[in-house]
């Protein structure tokens, strides 16, 4: 959803670009054209800024006359304000990081791809006893080193969540005691038939 | 290169020998593909991450000239071993090998991304293998 947010207010940052670019146009050629140099009035002018101006007036005298409020208006109005917001969103929802940093000292920095370690949480993850398959979530720190893993355990009824839970929080220890990695483990009933390893 | 001068950025001409940060580059990435537990270096998604060398790049190794030396930054594709282990590894077989190779050249700081896990397979990072090697 974010990302969507994000490529539209992209979009709408250089939709407004060009449209700044065009108006530059615009005020160019109003100056070269005009033989009395440039004028806010002829520019309006060229621009139909008047019949746009009736056209609006119409719009605000139906929205602010006496009586009951029209809905299409009125919801057009909603739908911009809603718009805004989820662009303002898309604009200033902050991106995640996707390299996680592990260590940073005099010898240079370490860090890893979210993805890679993931990858491996999972696979460290899927050796523990009673663990069938896993979901993982690496959330780097924003400011600090490390990050946080979050490992979804599927399990058979056979194995008990807690003993799951601490097998796969105990294999997980390779990756997280080197660096400033936390893991949190939630065990969750798997499907019928999942295979145990 | 006399002492507070700052090397330009390799000229793309071919014909040319290449600028030291290229012959950093590609030993550095000789090294690293030498270490046990790389699976590749990678340019990263856009193909950004690389030094260029004569019309060409060189994935995955970024030498940049400091006042004093070379700082360098390795992408790499780690094979499933414990990756604190393996940058201690990478380290060291990189300035063994620049001290080596290019003497004249002062090794910086080494940053290492592990920009992905080669496969999924576990025989090496299982407890009571390499785990939790520092």
């Amino acid at each position: 959803m974010i990302i969507l947010l994000r490529a539209i207010a992209r979009l709408v940052a250089f939709l407004l670009l060009v449209i700044l670019a065009v108006t530059g146009l615009a005020v160019a050629v109003a100056s070269l054209g005009g033989g009395g140099g440039f004028g806010i009035a002829g520019l309006a002018e060229l621009v139909r800024l008047p019949q746009l101006e009736d056209l609006v007036r119409g719009l605000f005298d139906q929205v602010g006359g006496s009586g009951a409020a029209e809905p299409v208006p009125a919801l057009a109005g909603l739908g911009a304000v809603a718009v805004g917001l989820l662009l303002l969103i898309g604009v200033l929802w902050p991106r995640r990081e996707r390299l996680v940093n592990l260590e940073r000292g005099k010898e240079g920095t370490l860090g890893a791809r979210r993805r890679a370690l993931a990858q491996v949480a999972a696979a460290l993850a899927e050796q523990s006893r009673g663990v069938t398959a896993t979901k993982v979530r690496v959330r780097p720190r924003r400011r600090r080193s490390g990050g946080r893993i979050e490992l979804r355990a599927l399990h058979p009824r056979s194995a008990e969540a807690k003993e799951v839970e601490r097998q796969a929080t105990g294999s997980l220890k390779p990756l997280t005691e080197p660096f400033s990695l936390k893991a949190k483990v939630r065990p969750r009933l798997g499907e019928r038939g999942a295979r145990v390893s | 290169m006399p002492q507070g001068a700052v090397e330009a950025a390799p000229v793309l001409v071919r014909g040319r020998g290449p600028s030291t940060a290229a012959r950093v580059a590609r030993l550095v990435r000789e090294a690293t593909l030498a270490v046990e537990g790389v699976a590749a270096t990678s340019a990263g998604r856009l193909g950004r991450k690389g030094t260029p060398d004569r019309g060409e790049v060189i994935p995955g190794v970024v030498a940049t000239a400091l006042r004093e030396g070379y700082e360098l930054s390795l992408h790499v594709v780690a094979e499933p071993v414990p990756l604190y282990a393996l940058a201690d590894r990478l380290r060291a077989e990189v300035r063994a090998r620049v001290a080596a190779g290019l003497p004249e050249v002062t090794v910086g700081p080494i940053s290492i991304a592990f920009e992905d896990v080669a496969e999924p397979g576990l025989a090496r990072l299982a407890p009571g293998g390499r785990s939790g090697e520092r």
